[in-house]
């Protein structure tokens, strides 16, 4: 027999995604263990989606229904996660609570922890034992967040919590899960992102793209939100609703970033949001501040295909070795500054969001067969290659916010055999966010020196 | 708030002397959407309509035409847009995500493709490829039915659902490779014999098996012509 509490309790499915019999789901329903309610609720002509959360009317659209024969709503928020009709219902598990099972010692990681990442871990620990607490982790690029929440996870896994690790990007799913498993080797882990149909429906510790909570509900009882200033959780709404609705109303909850947004920074300073630092990256070094150079008529030149004086400048007098990684503003400027550039690096590569060999050109660049990649702004974050040197052209474009040009600058000196590199702002006039990006990383700086 | 139904952008309403002077209808379709659209234009295939250099026979449909089961029960089809990634998307989107209203923004297209194609037969009669009820209860909807009766809201063409698509579920059935399943066995039955010409509908001809056993069941009932609409081929 399936352990029922373990693959249902805390989660919202359709009756086509339950992994049940029709003769189980019976028995667990005369024997009060599970329930059904309404996937949609309607109050006079006012729907809301119980999945999502969704309540915007323009986002529900009618069907005239095959299955009930009736003409009525779905919601069209959720789709991409399994379509909600108004004629559906959401299991509820009331039976007994999971009984996850007792290890002694969880964790087979046989790494140690700086001090700075010891001294923030234990913090996390602490917030894992008391429950009902919220904790916000600032780690500067390089910090080593993964190894810092061992201790934490340790602690929710010794004492038989249930754990969820939520990032926004699938690749990053797939990159943590390997990790998780070897530290972890006995408790049940599963990875979840779109396109994971081998899911067990059981794991104590989910790793989850935030979209993929949409099936959970009060299932954890320690919520980790991984880069919670990153696009899409920073922007959407939704996702925020998931997360909390996925996480025990006493749930331990700890938030991760290297570079807050304003209204978490505010909280911190108002000692509404508790908080611990990371300034110090994994290696021990600083992080490399980035210098700025003016170029006039930098957006003509970058658009017509000339070299920036600066950048020619740079690379002519360019001594050690490193590979060179260029941001620019948007897509269509990749094809101009790849041509301007290929005087010095004949063999480059020039990637974007959609680009069918994104992962390709990545792996390639990360395994040096090429020293130039031109990128916009999705290598800003997730991403690191040993040994380079980061040019922004363009740094002033509003889509380098702070955090954006934080972030990139923490591209460079990633390893400890290279642990410095080149970091260059190059604009045709400074913005506020440029400097506040240099005075955070100073700002860094001089705390991990402290 | 107007949104594309196909990829989510809101839509700037754009003003012409059509919506100047009559109330705007909805707009369900952005211009970098519309801009994508692979419609489906001449020359193509005369028999099954798939794009190519000239109006000459295709070599699928040449062994359709000397195939001697199927050689001479399909007249021809016709599609609205060839298969690109963005048809394949709105596909996923419509029919196996079933975010049934997404189809509302091309009708407009497919019915201007349907009265191209058919210009002269409003003697000919609609028949929705049918689904088995399992997956026609999965899906909520049958997406051949909903073009049908769209075509038939706004033409002459009455649509008649005579044929039905029984489960697999016999056991000779199962034994038999899934290969073979769909090689050799009709999976339609005639549940009422059509005396008119029949324009068989559905969404995608791949390799138009489906569309010539739809077919050859009507034209085994007594149909005298069989034609067909799609919207992708
Ligand atoms: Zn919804
Ligand atoms: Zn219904
Ligand atoms: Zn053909």
């Amino acid at each position: 027999m399936p352990n029922y509490p373990q693959l249902l309790a805390g989660k919202q499915l359709l009756l086509d995604e339950l992994p049940l019999t029709e003769a189980e789901i019976s028995t667990l329903q005369e024997t009060n263990q599970l329930q059904f309610k309404e996937a949609i609720s309607k109050k006079t002509f006012h729907y809301q989606c119980k999945r999502c959360g969704n309540t915007k009317q323009h986002l529900f659209a009618t069907i005239p229904c095959a299955r009930c024969n009736q003409t009525h709503h779905y919601c069209r928020n959720c789709i991409t996660t399994g379509r909600v009709l108004f004629c559906e219902t959401l299991s509820v598990w009331i039976g007994q609570a999971p009984d996850w099972p007792h290890q002694e010692q969880p964790c087979h990681w046989e790494g140690t922890l700086t001090k700075a990442q010891r001294q923030a871990a234990e913090k996390l620990q602490a917030v894992v034992r008391a429950a009902n607490q919220e904790i916000l982790c600032w780690a500067v690029c390089g910090a080593g967040k993964t190894e810092m929440l061992f201790p934490a996870i340790t602690t929710a896994i010794h004492e038989q919590m249930r754990i969820c690790l939520a990032t926004p990007r699938a690749d990053v799913v797939r990159e943590l899960y390997p990790r998780l498993k070897q530290a972890f080797p006995h408790t049940e882990i599963e990875a979840l992102y779109g396109g994971t149909e081998d899911a067990t429906g059981i794991g104590q510790l989910v790793i989850a793209t935030t979209h993929q909570l949409i099936r959970y509900s009060e299932a954890f009882d320690v919520m980790i939100i991984d880069e919670i200033d990153a696009f899409p959780y920073h922007h959407d709404k939704t996702l925020h609703y998931f997360a909390h609705k996925a996480a025990k109303k006493d749930a331990a909850n700890i938030y991760l970033t290297a570079t807050p947004r304003p209204k978490e920074r505010r909280k911190i300073e108002m000692n509404k949001l508790p908080a611990v630092f990371v300034p110090i990256r994994f290696h021990g070094h600083p992080l490399p501040v980035p210098k700025l150079m003016l170029e006039w008529n930098l957006r003509r030149k970058l658009q017509n295909a000339q070299l920036p004086k600066k950048l020619k400048r740079y690379v002519e007098t360019r001594t050690i070795y490193r590979q060179l990684l260029i941001f620019v503003s948007t897509i269509n400027l990749l094809e101009p500054v790849a041509s301007c550039c290929r005087v010095f690096f004949p063999k480059l590569e020039t990637v974007y969001a959609e680009d069918p060999d994104r992962k390709e050109k990545v792996e390639a660049f990360r395994a040096k067969e090429y020293d130039l990649l031109i990128t916009t702004t999705i290598l800003e974050r997730g991403v690191t290659f040993p040994s380079i040197d980061v040019v922004i052209l363009d740094a002033g474009h509003t889509v380098f916010d702070e955090a954006a040009l934080v972030q990139i600058a923490g591209r460079a000196g990633r390893s400890p055999k290279d642990p410095t590199g080149d970091v260059l702002f190059i604009h045709q006039g400074k913005t506020e966010a440029m400097v506040q990006a240099i005075r955070q990383i100073n700002q860094m700086n001089k705390k991990g020196r402290e | 708030m107007n949104i594309c139904y196909l990829c989510d952008q809101s839509i700037v309403p754009t003003i012409t002397w059509e919506n100047f002077f009559h109330l705007p209808i909805k707009q369900t379709l952005c211009e970098d959407c519309k801009d994508k659209l692979p419609l489906l234009i001449s020359p193509f295939c005369r028999r099954c309509g798939r794009k190519q250099e000239a109006e000459t026979l295709c070599t699928d449909c040449a062994k359709w035409e000397s195939h001697p089961d199927y050689e001479d029960v399909l007249k021809w089809n016709r599609a609205v847009f060839t298969y690109s990634p963005f048809m394949q998307d709105f596909i996923t989107k419509w029919k196996f995500r079933g975010d049934y209203i997404v189809i509302d923004a091309l009708f407009s297209y497919l019915l201007s493709a349907f009265r191209h194609a058919f210009d002269g037969m409003s003697h000919a009669t609609l028949v929705p490829i049918p689904l088995t009820k399992e997956r026609q209860h999965q899906r909520a909807f049958n997406q051949a039915d909903v073009l049908a009766k769209q075509i038939e809201k706004r033409t002459n063409h009455a649509v008649m659902p005579v044929l039905s698509r029984p489960s697999v579920t016999s056991s000779k059935q199962s034994k038999k490779s899934r290969k073979e399943r769909m090689e050799t066995a009709n999976p339609f039955s005639l549940d009422q014999p059509l005396q008119t010409p029949a324009i068989l509908v559905d969404d995608i001809y791949t390799t138009g098996m489906t569309i010539h056993h739809a077919a050859k069941t009507l034209k085994d009932g007594g149909c005298p012509e069989v034609y067909s609409f799609t919207l992708i081929r």
